[in-house]
């Protein structure tokens, strides 16, 4: 048996590894312990939010799946910030459960290239400093030229409720083991990292009078670019709060906890903490938020977010019936926490490409992150490198100033993790640049020009931008007088002479509607006249970063050749020249990130660069 | 890598010196000097390595700045290997500090550490272990090992500007986890006050600023204005301070219609006293034009001497244009003490706590008493001129500026979107930066997980 691609894990990330590389015509094998818990999302039931719907709209510019997929499955869709700019707005969906887990599953299905087996793996053969097949627990080898490890929480989990603890992947399925040691004995380091989740609760014994009801947005936004139906609101979420027996409860239960206790000791992720976390960091203030947020469709059960607990059973039991609104529910699971092993990802390239062994790829929560859609963004990336190593293309890595995907992907090469990593706008140094909305403009072309989206969806998109480019010329043309502006403006609004529609527009207090009204013009898709609002209110403030997003830019093109040595580089600190030779930055840009090496460094390595260029140069004259 | 600016700095030590040298390196440097020379066609023809003299000038007003002599070398035979221009020009702090700041807005670039011998290095100028002996000297090693050295060469001054880049770190915080975190409770109730915020801090970097161009003042000694009304004895006083009969003085009222100046040392400072139009309604035109200049002075000056007759009750004039302006920088000379008590006045300058003397002043022997008066006050103002430790250069300076004007625009953005403000406060923190070392996008997340109570 032999594939050309073989991805190892069926959750998030492995997913969009398959299902790009058999887009692209290799045969590929995808390989999880469970074929019918493909797609599962092992916490929460919401995909997008803050920055990860942007990541989601990204991974669907690029031809992934996470976007459709949501788009159907999603029974509640509400976009965030919308009282912010549209930079920050982030679209979130809760989607039913187990229609994600049917579409992805048909999503991969519908690809005649791509194949589904059950089973574990056990094993990476290596042969020549490259992996060559995976070892199956049934003993079989399967050979492939490239391997994707996606295996997400499962490597030697460990769950634990209360004191309790036993190994476990994901509750109720079995942990994976032998793989983190056949990687350490190839050469591969591993660490350890802690998340948790929230207990699950019977919806039928939920009394609603005491809660808030949190609708989805009137008019639902898609994540896909090519989305056939808008996506529709089928169901509600609720909004409560934990009360001072809560933490009353918390308090006096914290030698019961695995957390207070030492019993786990590996970190986990600070934005999304226990409620013993954050009873204990912060006290009571004036009780915590916590939203129920529905499973599905077909079922009662409700996902507690913001419980996220490993107290014993008896005390989550306590815990949820202090919440107003629950105090007779029943609780369906337990949360728990769980610990698992990863791989810090400096030991990749940016492609994904594992330092250590070629043709290997890993991508998501092995790297260090968590969150399902930092997951689907590598896995995405892993596949269509593990593809292109195939059929000889260039390998794709994007730019922390063109996309989240690759501020996600530079910091966790370039920085590690010490804690499992989420994506926040924040990462971004060119937030402003990085819309939500136009994630198509910034990544379509790449990927049309690497063949991941068809010629229909890229030409459909064009149509689009056209018709942007189309209104905002014309709004750059039009001009308004006073009389047919003033009457109706508010006071700080007010024009004297003949102005520049899009000028006006540029005004904070000023929006498209008025502008469009002023003029006598109409814009009937939502998505076009609020891209073309975005575009312009944007447009100053990106001529201000200009000179910041070249300078960027010019660091990222002055190339470090992968073999370049620093071990010899005189006026370099012994620290130093470590970090830079563990990570081998390929650009003086990416040298600059790494975190305690010192702009005095990065002028040393550069001073040597530019010697070996001028010395090349000189050699091939002298040839 | 980014030789396609050209760049400018003092290249001789800081401080006074009888010559400073300026270099000017980048495909620029001779445009740029070209338009700051009034027979720019001169230096244009001039062929390198010639030394010759010239009239530099600030091009937008056409004003002259200094006499400089100025030397071209055309790359690759310089320094830098680019084009050169080497300025030398008088060696005094402020000369050479306007001279960069008219290159510097001709567009030059004020030149980092050591990125003259950078550029040299990477056209090859010179060999490794040169640059390395170069570098050794020039550059610090860390972020770190700059912001202890700017603290030890700053002393406790230092501090403040950590402080303000601390706060607008903190307000960053506060902006961001409101982006990120917008359905936390604990978030939305910090997130108010931005713009008292940012004005707070905007307002101490700009004394700070402030307080270095008096410094200037202090170097250049400061100016005295003696104003008051027409025929009050303003002359009088001035020939006295100044030693001799510099003024004339007569019995007609509007004998002074100009601003007359004269340097002197007085209790061991180096003061300019001005002797000026006297305050009265006229219909000459060229007396108007020196009154108008007076009342300039009142408002400019960080020092006013104001004579008013004993024998006359105070006018609506001095009341106006006089007390009320200056209130704060004055001394009170009451003179013609002679022919009148002056109570009244004394009274006055009494309660309100203004320093006076009366005094004769046709009377010779009242000199060293006014002298020492005059001496008393031009110590105590200098005294309370607060001068910027912080600030001390013209890179600190152009800096610093740059963050009043950002902080202005982040003033302006708090209306136009939190992520707008945002990214005003993210080149603030690498303006500071740039200054003391650097803020990573890491640490504000760190800071709003420290601070919030977050997730879901
Ligand atoms: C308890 C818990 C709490 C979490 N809490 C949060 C949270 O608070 N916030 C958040 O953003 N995210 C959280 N998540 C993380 C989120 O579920 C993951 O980030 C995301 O699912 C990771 O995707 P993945 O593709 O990397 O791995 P997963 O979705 O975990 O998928 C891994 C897949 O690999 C398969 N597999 C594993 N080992 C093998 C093997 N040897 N051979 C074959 N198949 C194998 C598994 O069966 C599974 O299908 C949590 C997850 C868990 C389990
Ligand atoms: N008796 C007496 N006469 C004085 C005194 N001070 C000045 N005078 C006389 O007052 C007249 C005006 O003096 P100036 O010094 O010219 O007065 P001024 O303020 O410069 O007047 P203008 O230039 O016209 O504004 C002269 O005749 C002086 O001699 C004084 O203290 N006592
Ligand atoms: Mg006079």
């Amino acid at each position: 048996m032999k594939f050309d691609v073989i991805v190892v894990g069926g959750g998030h990330a492995g997913i969009e590894a398959s299902y790009i590389a058999g887009k692209r015509g290799l045969r590929t094998l995808l390989i999880t312990s469970h074929l019918d818990l493909i797609g599962q999302m092992s916490c929460n039931p919401a995909i997008g939010g803050i920055a990860k719907g942007n990541i989601v709209r990204e991974i669907d510019a690029l031809g992934g799946a996470m976007a459709k997929i949501t788009d159907v499955a999603g029974i509640h869709f509400k976009m965030l910030n919308q009282t912010k700019g549209m930079a920050v707005w982030g679209n979130r969906a809760q989607a039913d459960k187990k229609t994600y887990r049917t579409l992805a599953r048909k999503v991969l299905e519908s690809q005649p290239m791509i194949f589904l087996l059950q089973g574990l793996v056990v094993g990476i053969v290596s042969e020549g400093g490259r992996a060559s097949a995976v070892m199956m627990d049934s003993g079989e080898e399967i050979q492939a030229t490239s391997v994707v490890l996606a295996m997400g929480t499962f490597l030697n989990g460990v769950a634990h409720i209360g004191l309790t603890s036993f190994p476990c992947g994901r509750l109720g399925e079995p942990p994976s083991k032998y793989l983190t040691e056949s990687l350490t004995e190839l050469g591969v380091q591993s660490g350890r990292l802690k998340t948790g989740t929230s207990p699950r609760i019977d919806g039928r014994t939920v009394d609603h009078q005491k809660m808030s009801v949190q609708h989805g947005d009137a008019k639902p936004w898609p994540f896909s670019f090519s989305s056939e139906r808008p996506p529709e609101n089928r169901s509600v979420c609720w909004i409560t709060k934990s009360s001072s027996e809560t933490h009353k409860i918390i308090l006096s239960n914290l030698d019961r906890s695995p957390l207070y206790t030492g019993k786990i000791k590996s970190r986990g992720p600070r934005y999304c903490p226990s409620i013993e976390d954050k009873v204990v960091r912060f006290g009571e203030r004036d009780g915590h938020t916590l939203f129920l947020e529905p499973e599905g469709l077909d079922t009662n059960e409700m996902y507690l977010n913001g419980l996220s607990t490993s107290l014993p059973f008896d005390v989550q039991v306590l815990l949820v019936h202090s919440v107003p609104g629950l105090e007779r529910a029943e609780v369906t699971r337990p949360g728990y926490g769980i610990e698992y092993d990863f791989f810090p990802p400096t030991q990749l390239w940016p492609t994904l490409e594992s330092k250590v062994l070629k043709n290997l790829f890993f991508a998501g929560q092995i790297n260090g992150t968590s969150g399902y859609e930092e997951a689907a963004a590598q896995g995405l990336i892993a596949g269509i490198n593990a593809a292109e190593k195939i059929l000889g293309g260039e390998l794709l890595v994007l730019g922390r100033e063109t996309s989240y995907i690759g501020v996600l992907i530079d910091d966790l090469v370039t920085k590690g993790t010490q804690e499992p990593y989420r994506m926040f706008t924040s990462r971004a140094e060119h937030r402003l640049v990085l819309r939500q909305d136009d994630a198509d403009e910034r990544l379509m072309p790449i990927a049309y020009q690497k063949g991941l989206i068809s010629k229909e969806v890229f030409d459909a998109r064009k149509r689009v931008w056209n018709l942007k480019t189309e209104y905002k010329r014309r709004l750059f043309d039009e001009k308004i007088s006073p009389e047919n502006w003033n009457n109706g403006a508010s006071a700080s609004s007010v024009i004297r002479t003949k102005t520049q529609a899009s000028q006006l527009l540029k005004r904070p207090e000023v929006g498209i509607d008025d502008i469009l009204s002023a003029i006598g013009e109409e814009i009937e898709d939502r998505e076009v006249r609020l891209g073309v609002e975005a575009d312009i209110k944007y447009s100053g403030f990106v001529e201000k970063e200009k000179e910041r997003l070249e300078q960027f830019r010019r660091m990222e093109n002055e190339a470090i050749p992968e073999t370049f040595e620093y071990q010899s580089l005189q006026g370099l600190l012994a620290e130093s020249k470590a970090k830079l030779s563990q990570i081998r930055p390929r650009s003086l840009g990416q040298a600059l990130r790494i975190p305690g090496v010192t702009p005095a460094d990065i002028s040393v390595v550069m001073m040597y660069l530019s010697k070996q260029k001028h010395v090349s140069r000189e050699t091939t004259v002298n040839q | 890598m980014e030789s396609t600016r050209t760049i400018a700095a003092l290249s001789s030590a800081a401080g006074v010196g009888a010559i400073a040298v300026i270099r000017l390196s980048g495909p620029q440097a001779f445009s740029i000097v070209e338009k700051c020379i009034d027979s720019g066609r001169a230096f244009r023809d001039s062929p390198a390595r010639h030394v010759k003299l010239y009239r530099f000038i600030c091009p937008s007003s056409g004003k002259p700045v200094d006499q400089i002599t100025a030397v071209k070398f055309f790359g690759p035979n310089s320094f830098t290997g680019e084009d050169m221009v080497e300025l030398f020009c008088h060696g005094g702090e402020i000369v050479v500090e306007k001279v960069l700041s008219v290159l510097i807005g001709e567009g030059a670039y004020p030149a980092r550490r050591g990125e003259f011998a950078r550029r040299g290095f990477c056209n090859n100028k010179f060999d490794l272990m040169h640059a390395e002996a170069f570098l050794g000297m020039i550059e610090s090693r860390s972020g770190k090992e700059y912001e202890s050295s700017l603290e030890a060469l700053m002393g406790t001054s230092a501090g403040r500007l950590v402080g303000w880049r601390e706060r607008v770190k903190a307000l960053l915080r506060d902006v961001d986890a409101s982006i990120e975190f917008p359905e936390e409770d604990d978030v939305r109730k910090s997130s108010s006050r931005y713009i008292e915020r940012i004005v707070e801090i905007r307002k101490e970097i700009e004394m700070e600023v402030e307080a270095r161009g008096k410094s200037h003042i202090i170097e250049k000694g400061i100016i005295i204005p003696i104003v008051g009304v027409a025929n009050a004895g303003k002359s009088s006083l001035f020939n006295m301070l100044v030693g001799y009969e510099r003024s004339i003085v007569h019995w007609q009222e509007g004998t002074t219609r100009d601003g007359v100046g004269e340097e002197v040392h007085i209790g061991g400072e180096r003061v300019t006293i001005l002797d000026t139009a006297g305050l009265r309604d006229t219909d000459d035109p060229v007396e108007k034009l020196g009154i108008r200049k007076t009342i300039e002075y009142v408002s400019k000056a960080a020092q006013v001497i104001w004579v008013t007759p004993a024998n006359s009750p105070m006018t609506h004039i001095e009341e106006s244009l006089i007390l009320e302006k200056a209130m704060g920088k004055i001394a009170v000379v009451i003179s013609k003490k002679d022919l009148a008590e002056g109570a009244e006045k004394a009274e006055m300058c009494g309660e309100k706590k203004i320093p006076f003397i009366r005094s004769c002043l046709i009377d010779k022997g009242a000199r060293d008493a006014l002298v020492d008066f005059v001496a008393e006050v031009v110590k105590s103002r200098i005294g309370s001129l607060e001068t910027s430790s912080l600030i001390r250069t013209k890179r600190h300076e152009i800096i610093a500026k740059r963050i009043i004007e950002e902080l202005k625009g982040g003033e302006k953005a708090v209306a136009e979107g939190e992520e707008i403000l945002a990214a005003s406060l993210r080149r603030v923190l690498a303006d500071f930066g740039e200054l003391v070392g650097d803020t990573t996008n890491e640490d504000i997340l760190d800071s709003i997980f420290s601070r919030f109570c977050i997730g879901k």
